[in-house]
């Protein structure tokens, strides 16, 4: 009886340990039905790092979701191996280990140090965060551009539980446009003249004045031009003055100018002509705040200064700001034309 | 042939019957020596005749006045009784058999008391001996590890404070408010005092945090007074409390006069609560310096220069000398003290079984350990039962009145957030004056606080026997209480923001008024019909029932702002545009009513199977889903009552029991069925109403519907030495309302829906031992625990997943996830801190490191998993991690005596379970404002980023600028999410009684004097200041009540 008894026992608690567990649901990853792609045109002018960032709502979905693109095509149906299938050498930063660009490196080897060269198709989807990236480092003459009806393309998105796709996603590039502030129609790639006139370039101009007259010089009166020359290394940066009748002014008259700070180069060659950089490109490097950039990190600045006694003998500092960047590898050359009269550096 | 023969039999009889001239009828009634319970199916024999009682207790026998009456029933120690005189109506007093002693306890099986014998659910009785000696405002303090499945924590150490409450798991997910302040919707069992039922979860009109006087009902009635306390567990048991009872049912009995003396008894116990340890901070020189020396290494230039300067233009800093600022004060010593408080009982009771009586008086006072804190109540309670000798009836009257006065302070509710900001204000500020920088502190030490809480619960039933096996039992009960609260704010104490006015750099005087008026009303009668047939073998027992509750409560709010005078407090004038008025919450006026019936039948005491059915109509159900139908199952079979089990002699009692039901709870309030109206303007001269648009009423709407499964095993061994019970269950919690939001077409911003479900599931254990029973040392242990698990099962437009507060003024969302527990934080996985700049990771195409709100980081910033790759840490980010349900919870208690001493320590413990140390956040966060005239608290112990290359566990906490930016020490993160697993000695007693010789001659009874320590220890591994002190979200919080220690020292008198 005693046996009949514990038996009992025993068998009550298995069955209670065992129960009911099976009709509870599993957990699951999900995708909620809401979610969605908030952009679904993707135009980016090419030639230059694009990052388009957080284009996927994904409501109430289990975090992180896995994005993948899928049947990349031309608008007309066609297959697009340029961008599914081409893979090109691409500069990156080094993730980890080297730290990031400080603006502080004090050689093109320290800078060069902190990165490195990845394989990677034009047109990319970060795995993890569906971000939209473009690289810009890359020749991208195979790619249908503006005024082209661009490419279509799905995107799969799936975690441990669901999987959903996302179709005809457009990407729509614009042509390659090497440098900002540029005067290109971004659909046929044409620039509407040689030089940048002020309204286009911003250039400011302060305290200067015209050797012709005295009178103050206006931000109207500078054009300014980038030239990329042939034949160089393929990593510099020159500066030129031009007087009217496009005569070299001799940069060493703005006698103010910090020239070592002035731009994040190195071997610094000042002439009577020109001044000449050994730098990194893309310049700026990188959307990081710098000495040499403007507030945000999205634009070069140059500033060039010079001293003299104006009016009345008191002493003024003349200063021509620029900012700009430069995305294409290669000798560039920017020229600052005062096309009506040199400035003045002469005591008054 | 056969029939005359058998006629002639019954004649032969009858006339030997009449023969026996002496035989008298007597009367009698049995009940039981300590609770004095009528027993039923007591067999009472006298000679070779015999009957039973019934279930008033009573039995009638003819028997000569020489016979011996002989009473036996199977958990009682025999009995037998020889009449004296000519009494014919008795009174015996059946003692328990202790060996048996957990099958007498008497269970309220719906509405009929029956003995655990024949119960078929899952009950616990607490009795007044498990809960003496230890001085508490709530009744809930008391009961923490001792009912194995009702997981109890003291989250306040406020007097009076409503103690979290959860009987076998959670019962909603609702979550209100946001941040540290979040709470989950209260789902409290139903408690009926006295026959008055009280739901503790209505009185939060007025929300968690905001004021008002809310009182729980469980500090209504002073412990002293408690006879028992029946914990209604499964749903067999809860059965007919159906329409309210899916959270569970605790029906609380005072005490009751039943001595043939008055007896008057007189319990007082004198305590001190204690401060427990509070933060440390720093004082004086060193906040200031390790200011400074913030501000010069770590300000948003990251230049010491401009930090020179910004510390220099600051006096509080840079003026040392000056003796405003040229001090070490310790703020907290002003606002935490030591209190020393009483706690009185009276009781007077007596009378007979036919009139008997109880009236107890009650006085507690306590003060907080924060200043300007505390509860005094004063109570009486009275009850009478009369019967008159006939027994046909019998009538029972109780009436419980209380007033409690509160304080709270400068905080409102839980919360001390007054005390807290300023208990942290800079040490170096001059202490407490009617001039100092600090008003807060001032607010809290000065403020008055006019606040009375008055109730009064009467009860009146009425029992009547129609025919000998049919009773009739009508009851009626009104409860009524009513709370105000005033409180004036001279204007130089007013910072109004606690209660979300802006009072402008210039406050003026205030005057806050909040009242409550809540009734309760409710009516039952039931008809009982008991019947046994063939020689006791079957037993029928049955009932139907119908019963109607009435709920209404009002309340109402006045902020006056700009009173004109500081020194007359009233509302003599106000402002009107900063003034708030009117209706506090949404007035309730709430019905419920169902009838029922129920069928119990019992075989030989051996098999006991029991049915009911009840319908319920709640006026917060959707009129188009009408009323609910719960039925209930449930068995049990008493394996030690077969004959097999007859030879099994080291086994004193066992069964099984099995029960199945559903119960509800009414939930949501009358817009969520109706909408809502108000009226509107004019138009075309015409009054209108107009119809709100934010909430859709729902005409299906369902009331929160449990349905539960319950298994247990209960048996006792080798004479009462050895005791077990075990329960596993298995509840799922349906029809859990959310609002959902609906499409704007529909001209509705949301709708309330009934579409949230979760399971419990669980098991419950509790062992007696008693090691030793001698004469002169007896030791009694009592070891429970639980363990509940919940899943969430089903979620609106059937969703697997959803954020809940996702935009929470901390990020700290709960989420709901379908097949994880039912509350699941939500947060940034930190995996430690950058030891340098170069460890930060830095996006490929960029060449950004990775940042937070915009700013790139660097050595000594915390490191949040990266969820998605982006070099970004947002939201998405986040991850699911963590339970803030306690997994398992008990206790386990030791009961020594030997000779006059008896000593009790009782422990209980919460395992398993992630709290969230929002406190050790905070006291990091203290660091984020240099410049604010805060103190710091010591951070020494804590492992933090002390210069590059360090590998650290807590960001570099000096570094407030970038800090503050990237929120190193936000609360959502898992670096602050520790196991709240902890051990507590609740109570520690000693007490002795004085010997009955002595005490006689001063004509005492019983004397008894006791020491208790209350709140004594806590083991935890948590290092935040109390695993306990944290809310049911399983967060701490950082400006909670500390629960302070306390010594008591008391005696125990009857005259």
């Amino acid at each position: 009886m005693n046996r009949i008894f514990l038996t009992a026992v025993v068998v009550l608690m298995l069955v209670a340990g065992q129960s009911c567990k099976k009709q509870l649901p599993r957990q699951l990853d999900t995708i909620d039905r809401a979610a969605t792609f908030l952009s679904t045109n993707f135009s980016p002018i090419l030639g230059r790092n694009y990052i388009a960032r957080n284009p996927f709502s994904y409501g109430q979905s289990t975090l992180p979701l896995e994005f993948e693109i899928v049947n990349m095509r031309r608008f007309n149906g066609e297959p697009a191996p340029e961008l599914t299938d081409d893979i090109y050498p691409v500069t990156v930063w080094k993730t980890t280990g080297a730290g990031s660009y400080t603006g502080y490196e004090t050689s093109m080897a320290e800078i060069e140090a902190k990165r490195t060269i990845e394989n990677h198709r034009i047109f990319e989807m970060r795995k993890g965060s569906g971000d939209v990236v473009v690289w810009g480092d890359v020749n991208t003459s195979k790619l249908i551009t503006r005024p082209d009806s661009g490419y279509v393309f799905d995107v799969k998105v799936s975690n441990s539980g669901a999987t959903r796709y996302f179709y005809n996603l457009r990407f729509i590039p614009y042509k390659p446009i090497p440098h900002d502030p540029h005067n290109y129609d971004l659909n046929t790639g044409m620039a509407s003249g040689p030089a940048l006139n002020a309204g286009t370039s911003g250039i400011s101009l302060l305290n200067f004045a015209r050797s012709k007259d005295n009178v103050a010089m206006s931000a109207g009166e500078v054009d300014v031009y980038f030239n990329k020359l042939v034949g160089g290394p393929g990593n510099t940066l020159t500066f030129k003055f031009l007087d009217s009748a496009y005569a070299p002014i001799n940069p060493k008259l703005f006698n103010q100018t910090q020239w070592d700070r002035l731009v994040h180069g190195f071997d610094m060659k000042l002439t009577d002509t020109e001044v000449k950089y050994t730098v990194a490109y893309p310049i700026p490097l990188a959307p990081i705040a710098t000495p040499f950039t403007n507030g945000n990190g999205s634009r070069a600045a140059v500033k060039f200064a010079y001293y003299r006694l104006g009016p009345g003998g008191f002493g003024v500092t003349a200063s021509l700001g620029f900012n700009f960047a430069i995305y294409q590898k290669g000798d560039w050359e920017i020229a600052f034309h005062f096309k009506n009269t040199s400035p003045k550096f002469t005591n008054d | 042939m056969r029939i005359l023969k058998g006629l002639l039999l019954t004649l032969f009889c009858f006339s030997a019957h009449l023969l026996h001239a002496q035989q008298v009828e007597i009367r009698g009634k049995v009940v039981d020596d300590k609770t004095l319970q009528a027993i039923e199916g007591v067999s009472v024999v006298v000679g070779n005749r015999g009957t039973h009682t019934d279930t008033l207790g009573q039995f009638t026998i003819r028997m000569t006045r020489t016979e011996t009456l002989n009473f036996s029933y199977v958990e009682y120690k025999k009995q037998t009784y020889k009449l004296s005189g000519d009494e014919n109506d008795l009174t015996i007093y059946l003692v328990s058999d202790d060996a048996k002693s957990a099958m007498n306890d008497v269970v309220v099986m719906g509405f009929a008391k029956k003995s655990k014998v024949l119960s078929t659910g899952s009950s616990v009785v607490i009795t007044s001996d498990d809960i003496k000696d230890v001085p508490a405002a709530n009744l809930a303090d008391l009961l923490q590890g001792k009912v194995p499945g009702v997981n109890i924590q003291t989250n306040s150490g406020m007097p009076g404070a409503r103690s979290s409450i959860f009987q076998r798991g959670l019962s909603s997910v609702d979550v209100s408010g946001s941040g540290n302040e979040a709470y989950l919707a209260s789902t409290q069992p139903l408690i009926i005092i006295d026959g008055v039922p009280i739901d503790p979860n209505t009185d939060y009109e007025y929300g968690f945090a905001t004021a008002g006087a809310g009182v729980s009902p469980l500090t209504l009635i002073p412990a002293e007074d408690i006879e028992d306390v029946q914990i209604l567990k499964d749903a067999a048991a809860i059965s007919v409390y159906g329409s309210r009872g899916a959270y569970g049912v605790w029906i609380i009995n005072t005490k009751k006069g039943r001595s043939g003396k008055p007896e008057i008894n007189y319990i007082s116990n004198f305590f001190v609560s204690t401060v427990p340890k509070l933060r440390d901070i720093y004082g004086g020189l060193i906040e200031r310096n390790t200011k400074i020396d913030q501000i010069i290494r770590y300000n948003q230039y990251l230049s010491e220069h401009a930090g020179w300067a910004m510390a220099n233009a600051m006096p509080y800093l840079s003026d040392s000398l000056n003796p405003y600022y040229n001090n070490s004060t310790n703020w907290q010593s002003y606002f935490f003290k030591n209190t020393n408080n009483q706690n009185h009982n009276l009781s007077i009771k007596g009378g007979d079984p036919s009139f008997n009586y109880k009236i107890n008086l009650g006085y507690y006072n306590e003060k907080g350990i924060i200043e300007n804190t505390g509860m005094s109540r004063y109570t009486m309670g009275m009850n009478t039962i009369y019967e008159p000798k006939s027994k046909k009836m019998k009538l029972t009257a109780s009436i419980n009145a209380n007033n409690s006065i509160r304080n709270n302070g400068s905080g409102v509710g839980l919360l001390q957030t007054g005390v807290a900001t300023s208990g942290m204000a800079s040490t170096t500020l001059p202490p407490p004056s009617i001039y100092t920088e600090n008003s807060d502190a001032l607010a809290a030490f000065q403020i008055e606080e006019d606040n009375k809480t008055a109730t009064i619960m009467s009860n009146l039933q009425f029992d009547l026997v129609i025919l000998k096996n049919l009773r009739f039992q009508a009851q009626g009960s009104h409860s009524y209480s009513h709370s105000n609260s005033n409180t004036f704010y001279p204007s130089w104490l007013n910072s109004g923001s606690s209660y979300y006015l802006s009072t402008g750099a210039n406050p003026l005087a205030q005057y806050n008024t909040f009242s409550r008026i809540g009734n309760g009303y409710y009516n039952r009668n039931v008809l009982t019909y008991n019947k046994t047939f063939n020689n006791e073998k079957h037993y029928i027992s049955s009932y139907a029932f119908s019963d109607l509750s009435v709920d209404m409560v009002r309340s109402n709010a006045l902020l006056l702002y700009g009173a004109p005078n500081d020194y007359i407090s009233g509302p003599i004038g106000y402002n009107l545009s900063n003034s708030r008025f009117g209706t506090n919450g949404v007035p309730r006026n709430s019905r419920i009513f169902g009838y029922g019936g129920n069928v119990s039948y019992a075989y030989e005491q051996r098999y006991v199977l029991e049915l009911s059915y009840r319908i319920d109509g709640t006026s917060t159900n959707g009129p188009l889903s009408g009323y609910s139908h719960n039925p209930t199952a449930s068995f049990k079979w008493n394996l030690y009552k077969e004959k097999f089990m007859q030879d099994v002699n080291w086994v004193d009692y066992a069964s099984f029991r099995g029960s199945w039901g559903k119960n509800i709870v009414p939930q949501g309030d009358v817009y969520a069925i109706y909408g809502r109206y108000f009226p509107g303007g004019t138009y075309m001269g015409q009054p209108s109403v107009g119809l709100s648009f934010e909430t859709a009423p729902n005409a299906y709407f369902l009331p929160n519907t449990s349905n539960s499964w319950n298994g247990g095993f209960e048996a006792g061994f080798l004479k009462g030495r050895f005791a077990i019970e075990y329960d596993v269950y298995y509840r799922t919690v349906e029809n859990l309302s959310r609002k959902v939001d609906i499409v704007t077409e529909s001209g509705y911003a949301n709708k309330p829906t009934n579409e949230i479900s979760m399971v419990n599931y669980g098991h419950e254990l509790s062992l007696r031992i008693r090691p030793i029973q001698t004469k002169n040392f007896t030791w009694n242990m009592n070891i429970n625990g639980a363990f509940n698990k919940n899943v969430l099962t089903h979620l609106p437009n059937g969703a697997r997943q959803l954020v809940v507060n996702a935009t929470d003024v901390l990020g700290l969302p709960v989420l709901y996830r379908l097949g994880s527990n039912a509350l699941t934080n939500y947060m940034f996985n930190t995996k430690g801190v950058y030891a340098s700049d170069a460890d930060v990771p830095v996006d490929p195409l960029t060449g950004q490191r990775q940042q937070i709100n915009g700013r790139p980081l660097r050595g000594g910033d915390p490191i949040f998993a990266d969820l998605n790759g982006d070099y970004v840490i947002d939201n998405s980010d986040r991850v699911a991690v963590g339970d803030p349900q306690p997994k398992i919870t008990g206790g386990f208690i030791n009961n020594l005596t030997y000779k006059n001493w008896s000593m009790s320590l009782q422990w209980s413990y919460t395992l398993f379970r992630d709290v969230l140390n929002t406190p050790l956040a905070a006291r990091f966060q203290y660091f984020y404002t240099p410049f604010s005239a805060s103190s710091l608290p010591l951070i020494d112990d804590y492992n933090y980023w002390k210069k590059p290359g360090d590998v650290a566990t807590y960001p570099n906490p000096y570094s407030y600028d970038q800090n503050k930016a990237i929120e190193s020490f936000r609360y959502n993160q898992t670096l602050f999410m520790e196991d709240g697993s902890y051990f507590k000695l609740n109570t520690f007693t000693l007490s002795y009684s004085l010997n009955k010789d002595w005490i006689s001659r001063i004509r005492l009874k019983t004397a008894r004097v006791f020491f208790t320590g209350y709140n004594l220890w806590v083991i935890s591994n948590y290092s935040g200041p109390n695993p306990e002190n944290v809310s049911d979200l399983g967060r701490d919080q950082p400006n909670g009540y500390p629960n302070p220690r306390k010594f008591s020292l008391g005696i125990n008198v009857t005259l």
